[in-house]
C-alpha cells in the first residue's frame, strides 16, 4: 500500500512532465543506466579485476618461477662452464697423455721432430681451444706447434697466406748457437715457408711449466695467464714424458670460455665473469677486457676491481657463506640486478668463482611478457565477453523493454494486444509469462467488472459471473446457488459447463436443504465458515442426483470431482449464495491443484461477483420497491375514487400493448420503432403515474356526481328548504284559517303551493343529477325557483369551520329571522384562489392555462345551472389540473437519467394533435410517441371502463366511434390510432379487461378511413 | 712469386741473424768453414746411388741432380757410387757408407740412419690392359690366384701394399730392381707389378707400351715420404738440422721441383712434391 501511494506522485509527474520535486524521481533520473551498460560495465570491471589479479598473481608466480628457474639457470651456467672447462681440459689431457707416451722425447733431430707435423696438425685442428702444443727438451731445444686459425694470427707470425699452422723451433746449431725458426705449413701439411728469427729465443728450461712438470710425473696446470705469443689469456697444461726426456705442454686458450660465457648469457645484459683465487678475471665475455697492460708494459690479467663492472663487483662481494650458491640484489644507477655467486671446480680442487649479474628488467622480461600476453588474452576475452554480455544482455533487454512497454500499457489499462513476450532467458520468459497472465487476469477482471456493470439482468449477470469465474479458474464447470433467507436451503440460480454448455441437472432443481450429507455438508461448511472450501469427492449416485451431475459426470468420464465452494457474501459478510466450481479429475489423469494462488483468484473474482450480485439484488429490490410504490400510488389514486376505477392500472397495460405493437412493426410509420429496457421502464413508470396528480384533486370534485355535491350532496339541504317551505305553506293555511280565511281557498292555495314546491324540487333534483343538457328555459326556471323565499331564524355562522366562518365574516350577519332565497349564490360560496394555486403564464413547465378567477364557486344556483354534467368551470379546471399536478409532481422527483422523460410521457396524454389540449397545448409533433400512445390508451380506457359510477360502460363500437371523431378532430394521433386498430391491440385489451357485453365488432375499416380534418393554422 | 718473396725475406733474416751472431760472439767466421762444419763434411761424403728409374739410371737422374745441388750449396765433396739397394742398407748399418738416396724410415733403420724427407712416393700397380678393368683395388688382385705379382726385393711400398703383399705368399715374385719387374711384366712372368707411379712413365715412355699396360692407382694412402739417408755415426743432430734446412730451402725455392720436372712429367713431379 505504501509502495502504491508513494509511486503515484512520481507517475503523475512523469505523465504531466512537471519538473519533479520528488527526490525519488530525481534519483531515478540520475541513476538511470541502461542494462547493456551495466552488463558491459560489470563484465569489464569483473574481468579487469580478475585479469588484473590473475596477471599480478601470474607475474608474481612467474617472478618466483624465474627466480627459482634462475637458480637452475645459474646451475646450468655453472655446469656448462664447468663442462666447458672439462671439455677444455679433457681432450688436452688426452692429447697430452698420447704425447707423453710417444717417442717425441727421443726425436733428437729436427726432421724427426717435424715428422710430428701430421699428428700435431690434426690435434690443433681438432681442438680449437688448443693454442699450441710444444715440447721442451733438457738441452734447451724446443718445438712448438701452433695453429694459424685466422689472418690476424698469420700476420702476427709473418706467415704466408696459405699457412694454417706454424712450427716454432729452438734448436742448437753444430756450434751450440741457438737457432730460432718458424716453419709454415699449409692444409696439406706441405711446407710453404720458413724463417729464421734470431730474436726468437725461448729456453723452456727457464719456464715455470717446464720446471714444474719435469720434476713430477703428474700433469701441471698453471693459473690462467696472458700468453706471451699472442697476448691471449690461457692456461698451460704440462707433463713430463714417460721416459722423462722432455716436457710436453699444451697452451689452452680461455677465449673459448669467454665465448661460452658470452653464449651462456641469460639475458642480453647479463654480465658474467669467472674469477680466480687471485681475484683475476679469467673468463669474461669481452676477452680484451681480461687483459691489462702493466706500467712496465707487461700484459697481465685484469682483476675484478679493474673490470669496472659494478654489478659483477657487487656479486663478487656477496658472501657465499658456505653455500655453493649466494644470491643477492643490488640497485645500480637505477637498475635492479639479481646477483649470483657460485664456483666452478676446475681441476684438483682448484676453484673459480662464477659471478653473474642479471638486470631485473630483462630477468623478469619473460614474466612481464607473460603478463602482457595474459593481459592481451584478457583483453581479447574481455572483448569477447563484452560482446557476449552485450548480446546476452540484448537478449534480455529487448524483451525487458517490451515488458516495460507492456507494463506501461497495463498502467494505462490498455489490454488490446494479447502477445506474450517470450525470451530465451528463463527468468525473463517467466516474467513475460507472468505479465501475460497478469494482463489476462486484469483484463479478465476488468472484463468481469465491465460485464457485471453492464449486465442489467440479474440472471444474465449471474450467468456471466459464473462463466468468467469458470474461465479464470479453468474449471470444467460450476454453478451459483442462492441461499434462502434463513440459510437453510440453497437454490441453483445457474450452472455452466465446458464450452459454455448449460448443464442438464442443476437448472431448475429444487431447493436443496443444507443439512444433507456428503458434498452438501461441504456447502454448509462454506456457508458457515464463510471461507473457500475445497473438496475432492467421488460423488455417490445420490449426490449426483441431488446436484443433477449424473450426466455431466458421465460425459466428462469423471470418477472424482473437485469442488471449490466459494461463499458469496454481502456487505455485512453474511452469505447469500454459493459459487461452486467443479473440475472432473477422473482416473487420476487430471489433477486440479487448487493452490493458494487459484484460491485467491477465485476469491477475488467471487468477491467482485458477490458485490455485483448484491448490488444487482439491491437494485432490483429497490426497483421492485419503487414499482410497488408507483403501483401503490396508482392503486391509491384508483382506490381514492371509484369513478376512476382501475384506470391507473389499465392504462399502463394498454400503453405497453400498443408500444409492443409498434415495436413489432416491420413497415409503416412505426417501422424501426424500438424501445430499450430503460425506455420500457420509463414507459411503464409514466403510464403508471400518468394520473398521479389526481392525488391533489379534491375527492368531491373527482367524484362529483351531482351538481350540488361538495363534500356531500347539498340537495338534501335544498330539499329540507323545500320541506320548510311546504311547512310554511301549511302554516299559512292554518294561520289563514285561524284568521278566518276561507278554508277551501286556503287549502287550495296550500295544496297548490305544495304541488308547486314538489314540482320545483323535482325539477331541481333532476337538474342536480346533471344527466341532461340544461336548456336556457330550465336555467330560467332554476333561477325562478331560487327566488322563492324562506325564513331562516338560526344563525348560519354557528358550528361552521374556520374557513367557512372566515368567508362568511366578509359581511356582517343580517338580523334574524332573515328571509333568504331558496337557492342562492352567496359570497361565502366563493373560495378564493390561493397563491399556490396560481400558475403564472411564464411558468417553468410551459403550461398554457385558462385559469378561473376563483378556486371554487359553491354557489347553489351557479352549480345547478351547469349546462352539461355536474362540474363547474372551476371544478373542471381543478379536475384538469391533475395533469398539471402530475407534471409538477413528477418533475420534482429525482428521476435517474434514463427516466428523465417520465414527466413528459406521463403529462402528455391530454394534449391533442392540433395543439388544443392541455396543459401545454402541444401539437402532435411536439409530443413523444409514447405520450401519444398514452393519450390513446387513456381515452380508450376511459371510454370502455366499466367501473365508472357516473356512466355506463361503452361498447367497443361506441368507444371506437368516439375515437374516430377524435381522430377526425385531430385529438388523437391518427397513425397510432390506425396501429391500435390494425394491430388488434384493442381486441387483446378487450379480452383481458372488458365485460363480454361490451365486446362487439367495431367498424375498424370505417374508422381507419376517417381522415383527420386539416388543422387550421 | 710467393716463393721469391720468402726467399728474399729468408735471406734478409739470415743475413741479419748472422750479423747479430757475429756481433754477439765477437768473431767473424768464414762462411765456408762454418758451412762445412755445419754439414759435417770436413771429409768427403761417400754416397751410394741405386738404380731407381728416373731417379737414377745410367749415372743420371733426379738423385744425381739433387746430390749435385747439395754439393753445390754446401760446398761439400760428395763421392758417389752405384750399388744395389740391399747393399746400401748393409753399408749404412756397417758405417761404410755416409749417405744414400730414397729410403723409407723404419724404426730399425732409424737406429743407424737419419732420415730427411726428400720426395713423396706414390706406389701403384701396373697391369696388362686385358686385366686392368678388373682391378680397382689390390684386393681384386689378391682374389685372382692366377695373377702373379712382381715386386723389387727389399722394397717397402708403404703399409697398404706391404700388408697385402705379405698375405699373397708365393704369388709375389721378387726381382732385384725396377728394370727386372718391368721386364717380367712385359715377359708375362708376372701379371701385375707394384711400382712407383713415375716408373710407369719411365719404363713405358712410348704410347704403344702404355696401350698394352695400364697404371692403376689402387692405394688410398697419400704418397709416402721417401727420405735422404744419413749415417748416424757420421752426422750429428745439429748437422742433420742443417741438411734438413737445406732440403727445405731447395723445396721452398723451387729447385727440387725443377729437378723433378727434368725427369718426370709435371703430374708426377707434383706427386713427388707431396710430402
Amino acid at each position: 500500500m505504501v509502495d502504491a501511494t508513494s509511486e503515484i506522485p512520481a507517475a503523475v509527474a512523469k505523465r504531466t512532465g512537471e519538473p519533479a520535486g520528488d527526490p525519488a524521481l530525481r534519483a531515478e533520473r540520475r541513476l538511470r543506466i541502461p542494462l547493456l551498460a551495466v552488463a558491459a560495465g560489470t563484465v569489464i570491471v569483473l574481468l579487469s579485476v580478475v585479469a588484473g589479479a590473475l596477471s599480478w598473481q601470474a607475474y608474481r608466480s612467474a617472478q618466483e618461477v624465474l627466480i627459482s628457474a634462475s637458480t637452475e639457470t645459474v646451475g646450468f651456467v655453472r655446469d656448462s662452464l664447468a663442462e666447458k672447462v672439462k671439455r677444455l681440459l679433457e681432450p688436452a689431457q688426452t692429447q697430452l697423455t698420447f704425447m707423453m707416451e710417444s717417442d717425441i722425447a727421443q726425436a733428437a733431430t729436427l726432421p724427426e721432430r717435424l715428422r710430428l707435423i701430421p699428428v700435431m696438425a690434426v690435434a690443433l685442428k681438432n681442438n680449437p681451444l688448443l693454442d699450441a702444443v710444444y715440447v721442451g727438451y733438457p738441452d734447451g731445444e724446443f718445438i712448438l706447434f701452433r695453429a694459424l686459425p685466422d689472418r690476424e694470427a698469420r700476420l702476427r707470425l709473418s706467415a704466408p697466406d696459405n699457412a694454417v699452422f706454424v712450427v716454432q723451433t729452438e734448436s742448437l746449431a753444430a756450434d751450440g748457437q741457438r737457432i730460432g725458426e718458424y716453419r709454415y705449413y699449409d692444409a696439406t701439411n706441405a711446407l710453404v715457408g720458413s724463417r729464421l728469427d734470431p730474436a726468437y729465443s725461448y729456453d723452456p728450461r727457464t719456464r715455470g711449466w717446464y720446471n714444474a712438470a719435469i720434476n713430477q710425473s703428474d700433469a701441471v696446470l698453471t693459473d690462467p695467464y696472458v700468453f706471451f705469443t699472442n697476448k691471449a689469456v690461457g692456461i698451460t697444461l704440462a707433463q713430463r714424458t714417460v721416459d722423462g726426456g722432455a716436457v710436453v705442454g699444451l697452451d689452452l686458450r680461455l677465449k673459448a670460455l669467454a665465448d661460452q660465457i658470452a653464449a651462456l648469457r641469460i639475458t642480453p645484459s647479463t654480465d658474467m665473469a669467472l674469477v680466480n683465487r687471485k681475484d683475476e678475471v679469467v673468463g669474461y665475455r669481452d676477452p680484451d677486457r681480461m687483459v691489462t697492460q702493466d706500467r712496465d708494459g707487461q700484459m697481465r690479467l685484469t682483476t675484478i676491481e679493474e673490470l669496472h663492472s659494478d654489478p659483477l663487483l657487487a656479486a663478487f662481494h656477496l658472501s657465499a657463506g658456505g653455500d655453493s650458491l649466494a644470491r643477492g640484489r643490488t640497485d645500480i644507477a637505477g637498475r635492479n640486478w639479481q646477483l649470483v655467486q657460485t664456483s666452478i671446480e676446475v681441476m684438483s680442487n682448484r676453484q673459480l668463482k662464477l659471478l653473474i649479474a642479471i638486470p631485473n628488467d630483462e630477468f623478469f622480461a619473460a614474466a612481464r611478457a607473460l603478463v602482457f600476453r595474459q593481459l592481451v588474452v584478457a583483453v581479447i576475452i574481455m572483448g569477447v565477453a563484452i560482446l557476449a554480455a552485450w548480446w546476452g544482455t540484448k537478449l534480455m533487454v529487448r524483451p525487458l523493454r517490451r515488458l516495460a512497454r507492456e507494463t506501461a500499457r497495463i498502467e494505462q489499462l490498455d489490454f488490446d494486444s494479447d502477445t506474450r513476450i517470450g525470451s530465451r532467458v528463463g527468468e525473463i520468459d517467466d516474467l513475460g509469462r507472468a505479465l501475460h497472465r497478469m494482463k489476462r487476469t486484469i483484463r479478465k477482471f476488468l472484463n468481469i467488472g465491465h460485464a457485471l456493470a453492464a449486465e442489467r439482468e440479474m440472471k444474465a449477470l449471474i450467468d456471466r459471473v459464473l462463466a468468467e469465474t469458470i474461465d479464470v479458474a479453468q474449471s470444467d464447470g460450476g454453478a451459483i446457488f442462492m441461499l434462502d433467507d434463513r440459510q437453510q436451503t440453497i437454490m441453483s440460480e445457474t450452472d455452466r459447463w465446458m464450452n459454455g454448455e448449460s448443464g442438464p441437472g442443476l437448472k431448475g432443481a429444487a431447493a436443496i436443504p443444507l443439512g444433507g450429507p456428503g458434498i452438501i455438508r461441504k456447502f454448509a461448511e462454506a456457508v458457515r465458515s464463510r471461507e473457500v472450501v475445497v473438496a475432492e469427492i467421488a460423488p455417490t449416485e445420490a449426490e449426483r442426483a441431488v446436484l443433477g451431475l449424473g450426466e455431466t459426470c458421465e460425459r466428462l468420464k469423471a470418477e472424482r470431482l473437485t469442488f471449490v465452494i466459494v461463499p458469496l457474501l454481502d456487505r455485512n459478510q453474511v452469505p447469500f449464495g454459493l459459487l461452486v466450481l467443479i473440475k472432473a479429475t477422473g482416473g487420476g489423469e487430471v489433477v486440479w491443484t487448487v493452490d493458494e494462488r487459484l484460491t485467491k483468484l477465485i476469491h477475488a473474482v467471487s468477491g467482485n461477483a458477490s458485490v455485483a450480485i448484491q448490488n444487482k439484488l439491491l437494485l432490483e429490490a429497490q426497483k421492485k420497491l419503487i414499482d410497488a410504490l408507483i403501483k401503490l400510488v396508482a392503486g391509491a389514486i384508483d382506490a381514492k375514487s371509484a369513478y376512476t376505477g382501475g384506470h391507473c392500472q389499465r392504462v399502463p397495460a394498454l400503453t405497453r400493448m400498443l408500444a409492443e405493437a409498434a415495436v413489432r412493426q416491420t413497415e409503416g410509420p412505426y417501422h424501426g420503432f424500438r424501445l430499450n429496457d430503460e425506455e420500457w421502464e420509463a414507459l411503464d413508470i409514466a403510464a403508471w403515474l400518468h394520473d398521479c396528480g389526481k392525488v391533489t384533486t379534491p375527492e368531491y370534485v373527482v367524484d362529483k356526481a351531482t351538481k350540488l355535491e361538495t363534500l356531500y350532496d347539498r340537495i338534501h339541504e335544498v330539499r329540507m328548504r323545500f320541506e320548510v317551505l311546504k311547512g310554511q305553506a301549511e302554516t299559512a293555511y292554518w294561520r289563514g284559517l285561524a284568521q278566518g280565511g276561507d278554508e277551501a281557498a286556503l287549502r287550495a292555495e296550500m295544496e297548490a303551493e305544495k304541488r308547486a314546491l314538489d314540482d320545483d324540487f323535482a325539477f331541481i333534483a333532476t337538474c342536480n343529477e346533471g344527466g341532461e343538457f340544461l336548456e336556457p328555459d330550465k336555467i330560467a326556471r332554476i333561477k325562478a325557483i331560487a327566488d322563492r323565499r324562506w325564513t331562516r331564524t338560526l344563525s348560519n355562522r354557528l358550528g361552521v369551520s374556520y374557513e367557512e366562518r372566515k368567508r362568511m365574516e366578509q359581511r356582517p350577519e343580517p338580523p334574524l329571522p332573515v328571509e333568504e332565497p331558496l337557492l342562492q349564490d352567496r359570497y361565502d360560496h366563493i373560495v378564493a384562489l390561493e397563491a399556490r394555486d396560481i400558475v403564472p403564464p411564464d411558468n417553468p413547465w410551459g403550461f398554457i392555462l385558462n385559469a378561473p378567477k376563483v378556486k371554487f364557486n359553491h354557489g347553489e344556483v351557479y352549480n345547478l345551472c351547469v349546462a352539461r354534467g355536474t362540474l363547474t368551470d372551476e371544478e373542471r379546471y381543478r379536475i384538469n389540473d391533475h395533469i398539471v399536478q402530475t407534471i409538477i409532481m413528477l418533475q420534482s422527483l429525482p428521476f435517474p437519467k434514463h427516466l428523465k422523460a417520465v414527466p413528459e410521457l406521463a403529462g402528455g396524454h391530454h394534449e391533442k394533435m392540433d395543439g388544443t389540449g392541455y396543459p401545454k397545448r402541444l401539437k402532435g409533433g411536439d409530443m413523444s410517441v409514447i405520450a401519444r400512445m398514452m393519450a390513446i390508451a387513456d381515452v380508450f380506457e376511459a371510454l370502455t371502463a366499466a367501473d365508472r359510477p357516473y356512466k355506463k360502460a361503452k361498447t367497443l363500437s361506441e368507444a371506437m366511434k368516439i375515437m374516430g371523431f377524435m381522430k377526425r378532430d385531430n385529438h388523437l394521433d391518427p397513425d397510432l390510432l390506425d396501429l391500435f386498430l390494425i394491430s388488434g391491440v384493442w381486441r387483446d385489451y378487450a379480452k383481458r379487461f372488458l365485460l363480454p357485453e361490451q365486446i362487439d365488432e367495431p367498424d375498424i375499416a370505417g374508422i381507419l378511413a376517417i381522415k383527420p380534418q386539416p388543422v387550421r393554422a | 712469386m710467393q716463393v721469391r718473396r720468402s726467399e728474399i725475406w729468408r735471406r734478409g733474416y739470415r743475413l741479419l741473424g748472422t750479423m747479430a751472431l757475429a756481433a754477439i760472439s765477437g768473431a767473424v767466421r768464414a762462411a765456408q768453414a762454418e758451412t762445412l762444419a755445419d754439414y759435417g763434411c770436413e771429409e768427403p761424403i761417400h754416397l751410394a746411388f741405386y738404380e731407381f728409374g728416373p731417379f737414377y739410371h745410367d749415372g743420371i737422374g733426379i738423385d744425381r741432380d739433387v746430390v749435385d745441388e747439395l754439393a753445390a750449396r754446401t760446398g761439400c765433396r760428395i763421392e758417389t757410387t752405384t750399388e744395389p739397394r740391399a747393399q746400401i742398407w748393409q753399408e749404412l748399418e756397417a758405417n761404410t757408407l755416409d749417405m744414400s738416396t730414397g729410403g723409407i724410415r723404419t724404426d730399425a733403420r732409424a737406429r743407424f740412419a737419419y732420415f730427411i724427407p726428400y720426395f713423396g712416393l706414390k706406389n701403384a700397380v701396373v697391369a696388362g690392359r686385358d686385366i686392368a678393368p678388373q682391378i680397382h683395388s689390390f684386393d681384386d688382385i689378391l682374389e685372382n690366384p692366377n695373377w702373379r705379382i712382381g715386386v723389387v726385393e727389399g722394397y717397402l711400398h708403404g703399409p697398404y701394399f706391404d700388408y697385402r703383399l705379405s698375405v699373397a705368399g708365393a704369388r709375389v715374385i721378387r726381382y732385384p730392381d725396377q728394370n727386372a719387374i718391368y721386364r717380367a711384366l712385359q715377359d708375362g712372368e708376372v701379371q701385375v707389378i707394384v711400382s712407383p707411379a713415375f716408373n710407369y712413365e719411365y719404363f713405358f715412355p712410348s704410347e704403344v707400351q702404355r696401350r698394352d699396360f695400364a697404371l692403376i692407382d689402387v692405394s688410398p694412402a697419400p704418397p709416402i715420404s721417401e727420405d735422404m739417408l744419413f749415417n748416424k755415426r757420421r752426422f750429428t743432430p745439429a748437422q742433420i738440422g742443417a741438411w734438413s734446412r737445406l732440403f727445405e730451402q731447395m723445396r721452398l725455392d723451387g729447385t727440387l721441383e725443377r729437378i723433378f720436372r727434368r725427369q718426370v712429367s709435371p703430374e708426377m713431379a707434383r706427386i713427388l712434391m707431396t710430402y
